[in-house]
Formats: C-alpha cells, structure tokens, sequence
C-alpha cells in the first residue's frame, strides 16, 4: 500500500513513477493503460483509461484482468 | 464418396453366396454395436454389410440338459441372461452378457459379435472359455468347429476364412457342483471398456475339493487369454485362500498387459490378480449352491 | 445484514417457461438451423502436434465435385487487436485468428489448417482427403514443467515473458509471471510450529457439454452477415467475428440458439468465422458442426498445471504463512486463468504473510479455454490439500480451522480491493451443523473396503457485466421481456422472476425471450456467474423504469402531477383513481400508445461466492477405485431466486467436479496425439458414478444487489477434488496430489504404502 496523488488515473501513475521509477512502463503501454490491468477505485472497478478521473482519499488496486466461465 | 451396401439375406446359402462374392469386404453384422461404429470411423473398411439377424439359424438360442446351450451367432444379449434356465445354468455368462453396454446394446449386440469382433477387452469372450464353449464355422466347405480359446488370433482377427461365417456357439452343460462367474474392472461403474476382465468356472467333487477349474482373461493379451495352468493348479487342492492367491499369481504371471488409455501394465497385472481370487470365490459360492 | 423481506415470487419454484420445447425436443440447438440453398462446411485439422506448415494445396479439393469453396488462413485478414471479452479477460485477437485457422504453423494436434464446404458433409469430408499439406515436423513439447525450461521448443520465437509488466530478455514459453506479496512469508515460516509443502499436477480437462460446437452462416451479397450459433454470448460472436474478419460490426447479426452446455467453454469463436468466410466465398449459408472428437481435441479446454503449495501454522492452529507457485498451461496461445487461479488459491482465508506466483506457460496443446470458475478448481486443490495436512499434523478439526482462519469482510486479498461482506465463515459454520457432518462415519467396510471423509472449501469471484433488457406492456396486462444472455442455468425463469417481483405481477405473466443481437441492447457474455445477477438486476430497474413510465401516462391521462401516481404491487393510483395493471394498459392503448421500455445496466459486484463441502468416499483398497458415498454442497448464495435452480447448478458442478477428481483427463501419446477423444474413454461421470448430491443454501445477503443474489455457478466445482482427496487420504492414509485420482494412481500409492509398512 502507497499513497500518490492526482486526479486522473494518468496523473496518478505518474506521481507513482517518480517515487518508483520505472513502474509507468509497466502499468501504461503507449497511451493507454496495459491490456490485461483492471482499475478498482474504492473497490468498484472503472473503466481502464488514463483519463478517468480519481476522487481524493481513494483507495485503488491495480489487478490483473481475470476472465469467469 | 464411400457408399456402402447393406444385404439382408434370409438363409444361410444366400449369406455365404454374398461372402463368395465379396470376401473380406463383406462384414456379418449380428448387432452392429461395433461394426457400424467402426464402418463410420473408417476404422474398419467394409463394402457389404450382410445382417444376420434374419437367418434363422444365426437366431437359435436353445437349451438342453443333455446337449448344452447352442447359442446362434446373431443372439441378442439380452435374450441370453431373459432365459431364466439359462442364466440359472450358465451364471457367469449371464455375467457377462448383462454389462455389456446398457440396455439398448443388449438388445442388438450378440455374443458372436462380440467373439468375431475379437477386441482382447470382449467381455462374453473369458466367460466361454470358461465354460469351454466351441465356435461353430460354416463356410462352401462345410463345418468346422473350433475352441473359443483358439478363435481369435490378433486384435480384430480370427480363424474365419474369407467366405466363412460363425454360425453358433455350443457350451456344454455344466457338471454338478460347478460354478462360474465373470468380473471385470471398470474405472466409473458403466459406460467403459474392461481394463481387466476374468472368467472363471470351478466343479467341486463329492468332497468338496476342486476336480477342475477353468480361468480366462481380457484385456491383458492381444487376444483373450485362456490361461489353463491357473485353473489346473487348483485340480484336487481344497478351495481356500491360500489355493485361490496361487491361482491367482500364476493368471497374473501369465498376463501380458500394455499400457495404454485404459490403464498401465502394473495396475492390469494387478487387477488380474484381484479379479482372479474374487471370481473364484464368486464361482465358489455359486458351485455350493448348485449343490 | 438486512432484514428478511417477504417476497412473492422469489424464492418459489415454478416450471422453467423453455422446459416445455426441451424436454419435447422442440427446442431448436446450434445443429437444428436449416436454411434453404445451406451448404455444409468441414474442417481439415493437423495431425502434428508441432510443425511449420511449408505449403497447403488445396487444389484438387476444390475440383471435387460437390464442393462450392476451400478457405485456409490466407482467407483471413491480418488482425492486431485486443479485445476485451468476458469478466475483464482479454483475447488477443490475432491469436484467435491464428488459433481457428492455423498460420505458418500449426501448434497443436487438431489445429485447423483448411476448411470446404460442400453439398453434403460426406462430399465435404471426402474433399478433405484430396488437400496435400506440406508439414515439417517440429518437436513438441507437452508438460509444463518442460516447457518452462531454458531450452525447451518455443511455440512463439516472437514471445517474451511479462512479469508484472517487465519484459524478459529472451523469447520464452512464459508468456507472463504474476506475483502477489504481502506481508512477510519468511517471517511468518519462521513463526510456524507447522510448515507443509507439497507439490501437485493436474491434467488437461474439458467442460464436456453435451452439444458439440455448431454454427450457420449466411453471407448476403449486401455484405450483411448472419450468424445462428450455440454461444454464451452472442454479442460477444459479433465482436469476435467483427474482429477476425475485420467486417464492420453493424453488417454482423448474430442469433443465438439454445445452448447444450458451455462452462465457459462457448465464449471464443471456432466455427462461426470460418463458415462465414465460406459463405462468402460460396455465395451459400454454410452450416458446420463439430463431432466429438473436434470438440475434445481442438475447442478450449482447461489447463494442466504443475503447483506447489506451503503453509506453515502456529501451535493455536493460525495460519502464518502460504506460498503458491502455480504453474498452468495456457495451450498454444498465452491466456491461461492464471490470473483467477492466483487469486483464489488462498481465498477462503485470512491471510497476513503471503506469497503467489503464477505463470502462463505455452505447450502443444489446444489453446485453453475458461472451465466453470476457471483456474479455481486447480489452485484450490492444491491448497485444500495443504490444509488439510496441517489440520491433521495439529490434530484439529478441519472445519474448526477453516472457520478460525476464515475469511471475512475488510480482509486482504491478492490483487483486489479488501473483501466485502462475504459468507465464507457461515458457509463453515453450516457445513459443522450440517446432519452430514454430524453422523459418524464407520470406517471400515468389508475386508477391502475402507471409507472416509473429507472436506474442502471453495471460493470464486462474482462479476457483475453489462446487461440490457426490453420489455414491451401487452393490452393485456402481460410482459414480453426480451434479453440478451443465453440461457444456460435456467435463466430465463430466474430473471422472470426477478422481474415479476419488482413490476408487481405473476411470473406467468412475464414471457421472457433470449433475442439476437439486432433485437436487444448489448449483453456481456453468459459468464462470471453473472447472468441472475447481472441481468436480474437489469431487469429489475427495466420493471421500476417501466413502473414509472405507466405512472407518467396514467398522470397524462388522469391530467394529474406524475410524482402524485402511487404504485402498489400492480395498482396505479392517483387521488381517487386506481386502476390495475390490466386496466392501467387498456388505458394506454387505447390511447394509441405503447409502453416499450429498454434499459442498460453495469452493477458493480464486489462480492464473491464461498462453499464448504463434505464428501464421505469409499475406496476399494485392493483395485484402487473410489465410490462416493455421501456428498453434502453448503454454499452462501446471497439470495436463492429460484432454488431448485441454483441446488441444480451447485449439483452440476459437484457432478463435474467429481468428474475431474477421479477419471477425467487428456492422454496425449508422446507426439502429442490425443489418444482419447470420445467420451468413451475421456470419463465423465454417468448417473450411476455420482449419489445424490444434498445442498445447504447459506444466504448471505450481496449489498450489490437489491435482492442480495450471489452468483451461483461456478464455485460449486471448485472443492470437490481436493475434498476427494482428503476424504480417501481418511479412508486409506495416502495423500493424492495428482488430478485425476484415477484408480490406477491410487492403487499405486496404496501399494507403494503398503510395501513401505511391509
């Protein structure tokens, strides 16, 4: 658990790369999030994008995308 | 595209006439619950399917105390363990006949097929010879016979000449004191080709010890196999476990198993060990019974 | 939780409104489509479970007489799109190309290199013998483990691994290694008075629906194209198909059929591109269907694995540390559910040091395919097993230790956010109260007969989807309500009923319809446990829409304020006027208006589903074969909508899950031949294999839902195996780590163990 500040999914990750560099190349593929992450923000999983926007105090969980039968 | 011919001849001559004609291209079907399957897969070629559900000869099933059982070589299963007399003469048959496929199988599939069709894993197969029941073989030089034991020669082949056919089986009547019994290892309880299967018959005499015993496998062979130093190693011992184990270790020795999808060489020697002694034990009881 | 409400229709068990058409065989499958000129399309499928295809020609077949068209994979478009399909998962969809019609190599025994269609299938299938495929033979590699190795063949020379989104140096059979950490493991073994380890393998299994894959195609000149498939989702085909053929998607209708069984395993596409294409080239509707043997030998199956599984425990019985390594088999594409194995190996409990690992391995085998609650079933095996080692090492009761250490809300889990209210403990807690649990079991049964009992616990996540649903108000008073998700489970009747409760009216007065793709909005796959919820929830708000649309046409009539119009059950009222729902429709019709109300829903579902279940085995110590005596399924469904349903769906997977546990595997001779696809000899339990499979609904309400509903599905296959496994290690004293618990490895264990004493 870190916390990191912005207030897009996009701002976030790279307020998280400064303190880990290297961790937005693992996260974002060109200018999309990587396919196969799924995004929970306060345990409610939105849709992948760079842009959505992220309300203050959040809780978010980067998670491998996981298909049901 | 393969097409394929299907004869229906009512006699005996008219089949073997088609059996001339064609040869190996001619297949006899006497329940096809193995030959349309493998005509479909291609896994068998066939130009002439000649049913012989319609010859009469082929559909005798007859019991006498004296002669035996004569068995037509078209008999539906089914007909075998309905006959109260015969399934209370010939129990290990019944055996038998009663687990192979479900309900709708034995009311095609025949004994004879089952023996023609000459899988290593038929189940009717061990319990014949156990009975030392004999092929009837006609063909345009007449008849032969044959042992059960001898019948099969490879998986999928037997002693039938091109132009001949099996016309019966015979299974002479059981002695006093005798009984048998067929038991097979599945790994679900149905809807599976024997790993193992053994057929045993013993008669006792007027004291209770063995005077003979028969032991047959499946599926541990090429063909099914008659193993006769099994049964001739229990011939005037008493019937006890400690008789019952040695039979069962010289049938286990005499097994030759594969592995292959349906099971492992150690596990069918195995089996053939266990199936061997609970067969006989089954058989035992049944020759107590029979008094 | 919330308090009990009282409810009329959920919770009851009316007929099923598709049992009529089923049980009658009016129903119409994939293999029922006809079409007037429809042709038939076959498949060529590789012999070589590894090989580069040098060249393919398919000239003589397309001379055959009766043959209309030949396609290969040089009828197919490049394609570099991911696409997101089912639960978040992702299909590559170049892979999916590749993997319905074989380019440049072929990576499995099956994998389809050619396909014709013909005026009959025999004409086809004989067109198939006349195709000269030039292969050269590559080496395969078949075992996990192997493919793992630094040396090992590689399936894909343009394959990396991604570790957490790292790319590895070279090219790898690894298509991906997942990790998950907390806390910290070494210190927590260091804390364990009990530490166990084992390492486990499972084998390639099928889902086995009954109904092989089938497909119609039918290609216009206007280029629009219609699909008739057995599917899970049929939005999902016309995505697919899209994709593959890049057709755009508004030329593409699909029409889903009813549906023999999928599990997971009807969601990609195998058949319906390639009759498309051939359609197209024939100018013909073209309709394929697979036979058994393609449907075991080239469809998805679910993944072998090679695990290892360690826990270490205090004295008081707290777990203090687990580690997994799990290793699965994607098949000849990466895509395994490793993700979800990772995810649920340790989830019915609560964890403070741990650590996960996961790989995707790639192997010569069909690409895998989602199995009911895939990948679950595997991992938890391998932990259920574990856990059980250490209750019997501390001697404590197993179900004591699962309730001490069970999971509950606020916990950790791998990769998600913490755990909502969940019912893992009260599904625990029943299985202790349960009369099973409480008979005493007496072991020994006849000279080599010995019995025992073990248990297991099970979890799998819930998705919630998007679903649409239409529902049109007839002058009668009834509903025609059209959804999107094919009906596997009975789900027609359980949204009905859904539905029903919410508008106010009889279940007999809802007439629910699975419509195709131009009919309804869009509908996630039938999937993820999902469906009741999922679009039970859509046709909930469809009734409350729907609800207040009749009160703003009765507020127009009645010239009355809309907010003024009460609604009670199915009585409109306003003031002095109070009509009922009949009445209500009658009013509007005549009118000269409609009420036709569509509605879109995408719920979050946070929660997920637990089960506890207790089998009582029976094993033949001298052949090695297990009988199940008893088996008791406890499960917190959130909210039976239809019970008999969901004791139906919690029966299958049990049915399926014993299936798994004791025959059910893929045997590949070492060319990677499958050397049993039929259903002879791949052995899925018959009737007489499986007793009557008793169920304890536990309902733990789901606060994501306004009638509590827990997805029901997929959970119930999960415990089985290692309860099996636990039971006949009660029975006999050997542990099996090996899936399937076939009665040869069995008997060899006992043997080696009775040896060992001798």
């Amino acid at each position: 658990m870190v916390s990191a500040s912005g207030s897009t999914l996009g701002e976030l990750i790279e307020s998280l790369d400064s303190q880990y560099p290297g961790l937005k190349a693992r996260l974002v593929e060109g200018e999309r999030l990587r396919s196969g992450l799924a995004v929970f923000v306060n345990g409610i999983q939105i849709p992948s994008r760079l842009n959505a926007r992220i309300a203050a105090d959040a809780d978010i969980y980067f998670s491998p995308a996981i298909a049901g039968g | 595209m393969h097409a394929i011919q299907y004869a229906a001849p009512r006699t005996l001559q008219d089949a073997l006439e088609i059996l001339q004609e064609y040869g190996a291209k001619a297949r006899i079907l006497a329940g096809g619950t193995d030959l349309i399957v493998q005509a479909g897969t291609g896994a068998r070629s066939v130009d002439v399917i000649v049913d012989g559900k319609r010859i009469p000869e082929l559909m005798h099933l007859a019991f006498d105390p004296a002669d035996g059982l004569t068995i037509g070589a078209a008999v539906p299963c089914c007909r075998i363990y309905e006959d109260p007399q015969i399934s209370r003469r010939y129990p290990g048959l019944a055996d038998a006949v009663s687990i192979i496929g479900g309900m709708a199988i034995q009311g095609r599939a025949s004994v004879g097929g089952n023996l023609c069709n000459a899988s290593p894993a038929a189940d009717s197969v061990p319990a014949l010879i156990a009975y030392r029941a004999t092929a009837l073989i006609v063909g345009p030089k007449g008849e032969r016979e044959v042992p059960v034991e001898r019948f099969c020669t490879a998986p999928g082949r037997t002693v039938l000449g091109e132009d001949e056919l099996l016309l019966s089986l015979h299974l002479p009547t059981p002695p006093p004191r005798s009984g048998a019994a067929y038991l097979r290892f599945i790994p679900r309880n149905e809807m599976d080709i024997a790993e193992v299967g053994v057929g045993v018959s013993l008669t006792l005499d007027e004291q209770g010890t063995i005077s003979g015993a028969r032991i047959a496998l499946a599926a541990v062979a090429p063909t099914p196999l008659f193993v006769p130093e099994a049964g001739d190693s229990l011939a005037g011992s008493a019937p006890t476990e400690e008789s019952f184990r040695r039979a069962a270790q010289i049938a286990r020795d005499a097994s030759r198993p594969i592995n292959d999808i349906r099971g492992t060489i150690e596990h069918r020697k195995h089996l053939v060990g266990v199936l061997t002694r609970r067969a006989l034990e089954r058989a035992l009881e049944r020759a107590r019974q029979a008094g | 939780m919330t308090t009990e409400k009282q409810y009329r229709v959920i919770g009851t068990r009316p007929v099923r409104p598709d049992g009529v058409d089923k049980v009658t065989g009016r129903a119409v499958y994939g293999a029922d489509v006809t079409l007037p000129r429809m042709i038939h399309g076959k498949i060529l499928r590789s012999p070589h479970a590894h090989a580069r295809i040098r060249g393919i020609d398919t000239r003589e077949a397309e001379r055959y007489p009766g043959v209309l068209a030949v396609v290969t994979a040089e009828d197919l478009p490049d394609v570099d799109v991911v696409l997101a399909v089912g639960e978040g998962g992702d299909v590559n969809m170049r892979d999916a190309s590749h993997n319905i019609m074989a380019s440049g190599k072929v990576l499995y025994q099956g994998h389809a290199v050619a396909a014709v269609a013909a005026v009959s299938p025999h004409v086809a299938l004989e067109a198939l013998k006349r195709i000269k495929v030039d292969y050269e033979p590559l080496p395969p590699v078949l075992d996990v483990r192997k493919a793992m190795a630094a040396d090992a063949p590689l399936l894909h020379e343009d394959l990396f691994t991604d570790t957490m989104g790292q790319r590895s140096e070279h090219p790898s059979n690894i298509a991906s290694h997942l990790i998950a950490e907390e806390g910290d493991i070494e210190q927590g073994f260091r804390e364990a008075s009990v530490v166990v380890e084992r390492e486990f393998v499972t084998h390639t299994v099928h889902q086995g629906y009954i109904e092989p894959h089938a497909a119609v195609a039918e290609w216009r000149d206007d280029g629009q194209l219609t699909i008739w498939c057995s599917t899970q989702g049929a939005f999902s085909v016309r995505e697919q198909v899209a994709q593959i053929l890049k057709h755009p998607i508004s030329q593409v209708k699909v029409v889903p059929t009813e549906i023999g069984g999928g599990f997971g395993g009807k969601i990609s596409v195998y058949l319906e591109p390639v009759a498309a294409l051939l359609s197209r080239k024939a100018g013909r509707p073209v309709k394929m269907v697979m036979d058994r043997a393609e449907v075991l030998a080239a469809t998805g199956p679910t993944p072998g694995t090679y695990m290892k599984v360690k826990v270490g425990a205090d004295a008081q019985g707290n777990i203090t540390a687990a580690h997994a390594y799990l290793a699965f088999e994607a098949g000849a594409y990466p895509g395994s559910p490793i993700g979800a194995g990772c995810t649920t190996v340790f989830a019915p409990y609560r964890l403070k040091n741990v650590r996960i690992d996961g790989f995707d391995v790639l192997v010569n085998k069909p690409k895998s395919n989602a199995y009911r609650a895939p990948g679950a079933t595997q991992a938890e095996f391998a932990a259920e097993v574990v856990m059980d080692e250490i209750c019997e090492k501390l001697g404590m009761d197993p179900l004591e230790f699962r309730r001490k250490n069970g999971a509950k809300e606020g916990d950790w889990r791998p990769f998600g956010p913490p755990y909502t209210r969940i019912g893992a403990i009260e599904c625990v807690e029943a299985a202790q109260a349960s009369e099973h649990w409480k008979t005493p079991l007496v072991k020994e049964a006849g000279s080599s007969r010995r019995r025992g009992r073990g248990v297991a616990s099970g979890y799998w996540m819930n998705w919630g989807g998007t679903s649409s649903c239409t529902g049109r108000l007839n002058p009668d008073g009834t509903v025609a309500l059209l959804e999107g998700s094919t009906d596997i489970g009975g789900t027609r009747a359980s949204i009905a009923m859904q539905f029903a409760e919410a508008f106010g009216i009889a279940y007999e007065r809802v007439r629910p319809q699975v419509v195709d793709t131009d009919t309804v909005g869009y509908n996630d796959v039938t999937g993820g446990s999902r469906v009741t919820f999922g679009t039970g929830y859509a046709a909930y708000a469809l009734a409350k829409q729907m609800q207040r649309e009749i009160a703003a046409k009765l507020a127009a009539i009645w010239e009355v304020d809309p907010e003024s119009v009460t609604v009670e059950g199915d009585r409109y009222s306003a003031g002095d006027k109070s009509v009922n729902l009949v009445e209500a429709a009658n009013l509007i019709s005549e009118q000269g208006q409609q009420v036709v109300t569509s509605v879109t829903t995408t719920p979050h579902n946070r929660s997920g589903a637990f089960a506890t279940h207790i089998v009582d085995v029976e094993v033949d110590v001298e052949t090695g074969k297990v009988e199940i005596l008893r088996y008791t399924a406890v499960q917190d469904v959130g909210k039976a909508i239809h019970p008999s349903y969901v004791e139906g769906q919690m029966q299958g997977g049990v049915a399926q899950g014993i299936g798994w546990a004791l025959n059910e595997e893929y045997i590949y001779d070492e060319n990677g031949s499958l050397r049993n696809a039929s259903l002879l000899d791949y052995r899925m339990p018959t009737a007489l294999d499986i007793p009557m499979i008793e169920t304890i609904l536990v309902e733990v309400f789901n606060p994501d839902h306004p009638y509590g509903v827990r997805g029901v599905g997929e959970v119930p296959i999960v415990p089985p195996p290692a309860a099996i496994s636990n039971a006949i290690y009660d029975a006999v004293g050997v542990r099996m780590t090996t899936l399937p618990i076939s009665p040869a490895r069995l008997c060899a264990e006992i043997m080696a163990k009775n040896s060992a004493r001798a």
